[in-house]
């Protein structure tokens, strides 16, 4: 026995809800969080010539429009929207599979806070920042180990842009053959990430998708109905979305190359085959991770993250710069290359995410991330086990594919739903009541019906584990005994209901846009 | 206050357990005499239970087996409607019913049956009210249906509730004295407004036509993809229907248009008009499946006929569809039925399927 926590042994639990107002309105003119002592005369002189020196069409005219606060004001506002928020801080989040919730050390929080981070500039001297460009240098060797490619770029801001960087690298190898305009398309799965196809259809692709068979997977021959001369290249997840390892992807690595195309390894999450399977010695001519899985590197909330791709010697030249080069004594910084991309974004990626990885990976050693991957695996089979016992649930394609998921499974409600009628939907509205993070559903569109997907990553406990899947188990007995209970969830987190948008340009994302939206919708 | 209006085919799927292919044309009585089982009234039961919480909802229904009985059985409040004629109910009573419920401004009508109850619904109302099938008949192609009673219940429920919103959703006709001699002769009828639950895409299970923007891209794409010169087989349905719009010509929903360098041909052809059409020229076929069943050719547009296909390479068969309406396949293959079985065979393997711009899915074809 485990001294897991059980729904009927948890007090209820009921999130905070505060009637907090947006920050914009509230407060008072005049009001102030901090009184910065008077610039000195030196100071103001100088600054006087700075401002000169902006061009006056360039000049603010009027004050900015900021609220105005005391500081227990903001610290109350912030600590209370914090408690509206179910993070990981609070609760176990293993529901959200395909992300790869691990814990993010907190001394990595120290390291990156520290002046000789925090105070550095990317445009400094060179010879001043060494121990910054040796940590940036270093972790491209380390993840080149780890995948057995050839180099590594840190540029990209987050897996969509690392695929997009993967995507423009083909077309640039493409191109310097002439075959560029001849090859105009890239195969991927539709249990692959969906920006492994809507990424290279940013770079100007045309995307073909496989369906999977009953295993679970795309058989050879879809893939092979799919290749031509058109063919570009492959992108491809594996394991997919489902936990399902395809076993022919050497195979699928041959049929591409055969037809003149290259393969990227979309190893975003590469939590279930960390120090076991590495890219290249499948063939692989391109992949990608995301450090702020993987890697331990908290997910940023569109934040600090990083993509990075990695590539064989042959197409290293595509890189997006500026690169981190290393001359046996000092390193030094490429700001361009006759070949490159170009630049994704500014600098060299973000630092504070890469420092984390780094820190990660040396402390973890080889064999830790070995054992990362093994746990990961295990965490995720023992779950499986208490899940299946779950009347009304089962795992997706269970039918035809015996082999044990590796470190996700997208399971299905199936069961549960025709005999109830309350849907996955509605179940992962009521999960938050007892106070765990929510499930991931599935990618769209929903080829597995009903789905959720989960991802016990190596740092859950047992008991995590067996209080995710109490708390699975007792919404799924309420649905059969109390379905309106779960279909009118949630009924004790911070917010009522979550509203679904019905177009992209619904939402306000600004206070002026909500105002302006207010106006519009007042006046006939 | 909430209404609901429930019309109930008794004698649905009672032809199954007896190896009929449907009801149509039945006798309430022969069947019976041959010991089918009345479901249709128990299914519907099963639904309506779901909506016991809706707090105020008042059923509109007909008397005795057209609905009152399971209005009854799950504990709603009801009101009787209409009183069909003694003796057996007739397709007419079902069509009569509906028609009524629909202008006395029923917020959902919920009927139990199959196929050819969806049809009749479908004649009398249009798209006019919103309507969800519970199922009940022998086979159902059509797209209105929800999975099972409790899912068609809980999503009638969530549309009283305004978290679902309609789509429209395909009711296939199959001509049943043809189908019962092993002779498949089905068209599309035309579409219902059937309730799907919002941002729960494949929640509901209801066949989508589909977000609207993701069908008119798949109508660009295939314009993008057109070549001069070349004669092109539109296929009924709103995705192939979306090719139409996006060549800014008039359309037939229903039926089989020809178009050539972006004029209309042919609206709304017969097989021979076809045959002539393509006759020593180059040509190539649009065609979606139907939802949930996945026939790209046999079912509904029999006017590509099989004279037609014969001489119609693989390559030149532009398959169109969402990738939500894929998905309602559940992964089971696409398929063909032209009656030929070695011009079916010809088209087994994988088949590109256009589903959106710049996007193609290779999905199975079978036989």
């Amino acid at each position: 026995m485990t001294s897991a926590r059980t729904p009927s042994e948890t007090p209820a639990f009921h999130q905070a809800r505060w009637s907090e107002p947006l920050i914009m309105t509230l407060g008072s003119p005049g009001r102030r969080g901090v009184m910065p002592p008077r610039t000195s005369e030196k100071v103001a002189g100088n600054l006087k010539e700075a401002l000169a020196a902006v061009p006056p069409d360039l000049r603010r005219s009027e004050a900015p429009d900021l609220p105005e606060l005391s500081q227990p004001e903001v610290v109350r506002h912030f600590t209370r929207l914090s408690q509206m928020v179910l993070g990981a801080n609070v609760a176990v989040s293993l529901g959200l599979g395909t992300t790869t919730m691990k814990y993010n050390p907190v001394i990595h929080e120290l390291i990156t806070r520290s002046s000789k981070l925090a105070d550095i500039h990317p445009e400094q001297d060179a010879e001043t920042i060494q121990g910054t460009l040796e940590i940036i240098y270093r972790l491209g060797e380390y993840l080149s180990a780890i995948s057995g490619m050839d180099r590594f770029s840190l540029q990209p801001g987050g897996g969509s842009q690392g695929i997009l960087s993967n995507a423009l690298t083909m077309r640039a190898f493409h191109a310097a053959r002439g075959e560029d305009s001849v090859r105009d398309e890239v195969v991927t799965t539709i249990f692959s990430h969906p920006a492994d196809a809507a990424a290279p259809a940013m770079a100007g692709y045309k995307v073909v998708s496989l369906y999977p068979d009953e295993r679970g997977f795309p058989s050879l021959a879809a893939l092979e109905a799919s290749l031509s001369e058109r063919t570009a290249g492959l992108f491809i997840t594996n394991p997919e979305d489902t936990g399902i390892f395809n076993p022919e992807i050497d195979r699928f690595v041959q049929a591409v190359h055969d037809v003149g195309g290259l393969c990227v390894y979309d190893q975003a999450n590469a939590n279930g085959s960390l120090g076991i399977v590495r890219a290249r010695d499948v063939g692989f001519d391109m992949c990608h991770f995301n450090l702020h899985k993987t890697f331990a590197v908290p997910h940023g909330c569109m934040g600090g993250a990083v993509g990075a791709v990695g590539v064989t010697e042959d197409l290293a030249k595509y890189l997006p710069t500026p690169t981190v080069t290393f001359d046996g004594d000092r390193y030094s910084v490429t700001a361009s290359t006759p070949e490159s991309i170009g630049t994704l974004r500014a600098w060299f990626g973000n630092v504070h995410s890469i420092v984390k990885a780094y820190a990660w990976i040396t402390t973890m050693g080889a064999e830790g991330l070995k054992t990362a991957a093994r746990m990961s695996v295990l965490n995720n089979n023992y779950l499986s086990k208490a899940i299946t016992s779950i009347p009304g649930a089962g795992v997706s394609f269970a039918a035809a594919n015996h082999t044990p998921r590796l470190e996700q499974t997208r399971y299905t409600w199936e069961e549960l739903t025709a005999g109830t009628g309350v849907t996955s939907t509605e179940i992962h509205d009521r999960v938050l009541d007892f106070g765990v993070q929510t499930y991931f559903t599935s990618h769209h569109p929903w080829v597995v019906p009903e789905p959720f997907t989960l991802e016990p990553a190596e740092s859950y406990s047992l008991e995590d584990l067996e209080e995710y899947a109490s708390v699975l188990r007792a919404v799924a007995t309420e649905a059969s005994l109390d379905p309106m209970l779960v279909r009118t969830a949630p009924h004790r987190g911070a917010v009522a209901h979550h509203v679904v948008p019905s177009s992209p340009t619904e939402p306000a994302m600004t206070l002026q846009a909500f105002k302006r939206r207010r106006a519009s919708k007042a006046s006939p | 206050m909430p209404r609901v209006g429930v019309i109930v085919n008794p004698i649905a799927g009672m032809g199954g357990p007896l190896g009929w292919k449907g009801t149509d044309g039945h006798a309430q009585a022969d069947l019976l005499a041959a010991g089918g089982a009345a479901r249709a009234h128990e299914r519907m039961t099963q639904a309506l239970v779901q909506l016991r919480p809706v707090e105020g909802l008042i059923v509109e229904t007909a008397a005795a087996g057209m609905g009152e009985l399971a209005a009854r059985s799950a504990g709603l409040t009801y009101r009787i409607a209409y009183t069909p004629g003694r003796g057996e109910t007739t397709a007419m009573d079902t069509r009569r019913l509906a028609a009524w419920l629909s202008d006395s401004g029923v917020d959902l009508i919920m009927f139990a049956g199959g196929d050819g109850t969806a049809r009749d619904v479908l004649e009398a109302i249009g798209s006019t009210t919103a309507v969800l099938g519970i199922p009940a008949g022998v086979k159902m192609q059509s797209g209105v249906f929800a999975t099972g009673p409790a899912v068609g219940g809980a999503l009638a429920t969530a549309f009283l509730a305004g978290a679902a919103q309609t789509i429209n959703a395909e009711v296939v006709d199959l001509d049943e004295a043809l189908y019962a001699q092993g002779v498949v002769a089905s068209r599309l009828a035309g579409y219902l407004r059937v309730p799907q639950r919002r941002g729960d895409l494949q929640g509901s299970k209801v066949r989508p036509e589909s977000d609207p923007t993701s069908v008119a891209g798949i109508g660009e794409e295939v314009v993008r993809r057109m070549r001069p010169g070349v004669v092109y087989v539109i296929g009924p349905g709103t995705t192939a229907k979306a090719v139409m719009d996006a060549l800014e010509l008039p359309g037939t929903l229903l039926g089989v248009d020809v178009v050539l360098d972006g004029g209309l041909l042919q609206k709304d052809t017969s097989a021979r008009s076809l045959e002539a059409a393509i006759d020593k020229r180059e040509h190539a076929i649009v065609v979606s499946p139907i939802g949930g069943q996945g026939y790209v050719f046999g079912r509904g547009n029999q006017q590509i006929s099989p004279a037609v296909l014969e001489r119609t390479a693989k390559n030149s068969i532009s398959i169109v569809a969402t990738l939500a309406k894929l998905a309602t396949l559940q992964g089971r293959p696409l398929r063909v039925d032209t009656g030929d079985a070695a011009l079916d065979h010809r088209f087994a393997g994988f088949a590109r399927v256009v589903t959106g711009v710049g996007r193609d899915v290779v999905y199975p074809i079978g036989t």
